[in-house]
């Protein structure tokens, strides 16, 4: 069985073979897809296969399905997708392995495969301490997500809000909304088409929530224009330092938040570098760099590796 | 001194101070004269640097090493062989450097969680993690054993406030680890709760929040559990996250003082001093809060049982903990009802208007206004349960807490279910304290009793049994198996872990620890290398 590092860019590339071969998302085809020397599965959704729980506000759905259709999903089950459009031409377990910010936010559950077909589930329960937790390997890039628990927002106790604000306000307001922690989602950007240095903030937030009137207003479904490209990557940020978020916004940097989960992610337009590894032991291969000098801190901004790489193929059996 | 410049000891005393934690089936064993495995020496390291010396003398001499913060633990995550020396973390508590603009705090690992707080507090500021234990525990155990606290439902887990850290691995090397590093939000995952199994935590980084004016405290009845849950879902559900949300079953109301709902309608009232302070004593003035004559009745009754008449306490515990059946029979009939508390924190201004909204959601989803005092009352008395522990221990009896969490669909079956199947063992009550939009925590209190010593009837015996029954039916029921305790050695049974998560975990640990000197028997199967290749 060989196996590739393969780059996300490169993954609609191997596909397109494998999308001629019927392959559920199950893990049995997985792994038969590897023994057959496959050299990447994509977890292609070839059904609508998505189950909603009112009470939980949970949105469970393939690895597979693309982030316009699981948005387009949530909608019909009246419930609120937590990105504003458009959306990046992702599936959900691509934006997985890219946005941090999303799964940290957002992803309740999610059962997938490692790369070499081993299941990997998280806990059934919202929270638990029950030694590491398997997110970490869905972080980290050692987990294909087949199964997700989306957390999406019912439309009869939240709704979405929107306003244009000048950049330094903007980021004013993303730290009062990180520090009250009682938003559910706070997606801003920069747009050029309003003029200079401003910021388009949309805020998901349960319903009567004062702080949140005038000048906000309510929006049916956040949008930003078609001319804003869209995100290809995105870090984690624990700073609260407004003079951050204003460099960040300038340098055209999106924020994806949760403020409800205390998390706070910058979604940005370059590609990423991250890849799904070929085995179990890839989790240890994150803590490498923690015993050299190099820094493994991400500047996406900075990433000029190839959207292709090929270096990682490796036999492993 | 086995190490230049590390203070140790290997007298009997002080290794038979940190052999385990509180885990109450050792309580058990020494309520049954049963002697504590003690470890081979005990060190108290000032530095990061000094813990690497310490395990890196354990790998070279072949001993095992057990990371020990304050020993508050419940989950025998915390147990010594004759072949371990045990790293004693308390002495490491010396810096604390808040980093005001960027909301941060960095802390040794070895400081106590109340001094923690008190510290942060002086700056006007709250980390937001308070634990029953904050009084006797250290900050490295709360994230090693994974925590929450009781105001998680603003504030977070303790994943939620981590955001780097200091450690030493298995071969004695020092690495950090970054929130904001690329690999950073999986790494925190991966290494908060391995309950010293992966690492040695040295130093924290954790988020901190400005410290509220104002709080906003209320206590509400319910007419069943029911009810009261679905209140709690829809107040999650409507993103107002109060600091404090606690729910009450029947028997726990009674436990907890009952609640007595108004006659006659009563203003909100914000009050100065925010709830998430560290001690009683400042969190400003208290009103209505003293202890209604039953409480100190019971108090005094307590008292006189345990220290003046002890033998008569046990005879009584005794027969009452014998079939706890009918107790729990007789507590069903009459105790009816759940209390409920929620408070707010924030300025006065804003305060008002929250609380006032609140109140008419709670009520409009069948809560009955008892007013501010049960909340009040709460705040006055948060942490002295769990030192009340000891006389049911000291009476003959024992009592353990099951922290579990599940899904809202099934909340209330698996709560009838471990109550039924609990009945003929022990007295069950529960209460719900976490809180999320997915799903919440059920803990449950369970006290039962049984002769001394192992065997058929014995406490040892009944003990085991209400726990595999309890574990067996949040299994069956789809409920994780810890919510904020940890595992440790009493749920390693029932852990279950899918192949892919133990291959991967297992590689970590190769990578950290390829000796396996780190805390062994913790995390049940994860680590057994038999297994993995089965």
């Amino acid at each position: 069985m060989s196996l590739l590092v393969c780059h996300t860019d490169e993954l609609s590339k191997k596909v397109a073979g494998l999308e001629k071969v019927h392959l559920p998302c199950g893990p049995q085809s997985l792994i038969r897809a590897f023994a057959r020397d496959e050299s990447f599965v994509q977890l292609r959704s070839t059904t609508t296969n998505a189950e909603y729980s009112a009470q939980n506000q949970l949105l469970s759905l393939d690895g597979g399905e693309m982030l316009a259709h699981a948005a387009r999903l949530a909608r019909r089950h009246e419930a609120l997708f937590p990105i504003a459009r458009p959306f990046p031409l992702m599936r959900m377990a691509e934006a997985a392995l890219h946005f941090p910010a999303f799964v940290e936010g957002f992803f309740s559950g999610v059962s997938g495969v490692s790369p070499r077909g081993a299941a990997v589930k998280t806990p059934l329960a919202p929270r638990s301490a029950q030694g590491p937790d398997p997110f970490g390997l869905l972080l980290g890039g050692c987990l294909l997500a087949q199964r997700i628990q989306l957390r999406v927002f019912s439309k009869e106790t939240t709704s979405w809000r929107s306003v244009q604000l000048p950049t330094k306000e903007a980021a004013s307001l993303l730290q009062a909304l990180l520090a009250e922690g009682r938003a559910f989602v706070v997606d801003a950007q920069a747009i050029s088409s309003v003029g200079v240095g401003k910021v388009q903030v949309f805020v998901l937030s349960g319903n009567g929530t004062p702080h949140l009137a005038s000048p906000f207003s309510e929006v049916a479904e956040p949008a930003y224009p078609r001319t804003c490209r869209l995100p290809r990557s995105g870090t984690m940020d624990s700073s609260r330092d407004m003079e951050q978020f204003v460099g960040h916004f300038d340098d055209g940097k999106r924020a994806l938040a949760a403020p409800f989960m205390h998390r706070l992610g910058w979604l940005s337009k370059e590609p990423s570098s991250r890849v799904i590894r070929a085995s179990e032991a890839f989790a240890a291969d994150l803590c490498v760099p923690l015993f050299t000098n190099s820094s493994p801190r991400l500047d996406a901004n900075a990433s000029t590796e190839p959207a292709f790489n090929d270096e990682g193929a490796s036999g492993v059996s | 001194m086995t190490l230049p410049g590390i203070v140790s000891s290997r007298t009997e005393l002080d290794r038979r101070m940190v052999a385990h934690d509180l885990w109450p089936r050792r309580l058990l064993d020494r309520r049954a004269k049963v002697q504590p495995v003690l470890p081979a020496e005990v060190f108290w390291p000032t530095s990061t640097q000094q813990v690497s010396e310490v395990v890196r003398y354990a790998a070279e001499q072949n001993l095992s090493v057990v990371p020990f913060g304050a020993g508050s633990g419940v989950c025998g995550g915390i147990s010594s062989t004759t072949w371990s020396v045990v790293l004693d973390l308390k002495r490491l508590a010396g810096n604390v450097e808040i980093d005001k603009k960027e909301r941060k705090v960095k802390v040794d690992a070895g400081m106590n969680g109340e001094r923690f707080e008190h510290h942060l507090n002086a700056l006007g500021f709250t980390c937001g993690h308070f634990p029953s234990s904050i009084y006797c525990s250290t900050v490295g155990g709360w994230v090693a054993a994974r925590g929450a606290g009781q105001l998680s439902s603003r504030y977070g887990k303790i994943e939620d406030m981590l955001l780097g850290f200091s450690a030493v691995d298995g071969l004695g090397r020092i690495f950090n680890v970054s929130h904001d590093d690329v690999n950073g939000p999986a790494l925190l995952r991966l290494f908060i709760g391995n309950e010293g199994s992966l690492c040695v935590f040295t130093s924290l980084t954790f988020r901190v929040h400005a410290l509220a004016t104002h709080r906003w405290l209320r206590g509400f009845s319910f007419p069943d559990l029911d009810t009261g849950l679905a209140a709690v879902r829809a107040v999650m559900s409507c993103g107002e996250s109060p600091s404090v949300m606690r729910l009450y079953d029947p028997l726990d109301t009674v436990f907890a003082g009952g609640v007595k709902p108004l006659e006659e309608d009563e203003e909100d009232q914000v009050r100065e001093g925010a709830i998430s302070r560290a001690g009683i004593e400042d969190s400003g003035p208290h009103h209505d809060v003293e202890d209604s004559y039953l409480d100190v009745l019971v108090d005094q009754a307590e008292e006189m049982m345990v220290f003046r008449k002890p033998a008569a306490a046990r005879k009584l515990v005794g027969r009452l903990l014998k079939d706890p059946r009918w107790a729990n029979r007789l507590l069903d009939r009459f105790a009816k009802g759940s209390k409920f508390i929620v408070g707010l924190e924030g300025d006065a201004d804003s305060l008002s208007s929250r609380g006032t909204q609140l109140r008419k959601r709670l009520i409009a989803a069948g809560g009955v206004d008892a007013g501010d005092a049960p909340g009040e009352k709460w705040l006055h008395h948060r942490h002295r349960v769990s030192y009340k522990m000891a006389r049911t221990y000291a009476v003959g009896g024992w009592v353990d807490t099951m922290e579990v969490a599940t899904r809202w669909e099934n909340v209330q079956p698996l709560y009838d279910e471990v109550r039924r199947s609990l009945r003929d063992v022990a007295v069950v009550m529960c209460h719900f304290s976490h809180a999320y939009v997915d799903g919440c925590s059920l803990y449950f209190t369970f006290a039962g009793g049984g002769a001394v010593g192992e065997g058929s009837g014995s406490a040892h015996e009944r003990y085991d049994l209400a726990w595999t029954r309890a574990m067996d039916a949040c299994l069956r029921r789809g409920a994780n198996v810890s919510h904020h305790h940890g595992i440790g050695r009493s749920k390693a049974g029932m852990l279950v872990w899918e192949l892919g998560t133990k291959l991967s975990i297992r590689a970590l640990k190769e990578q950290l620890d390829p000796h396996h000197i780190l805390n062994p028997g913790v995390l049940g199967t994860v680590f057994d290398a038999e297994e993995a290749t089965t």
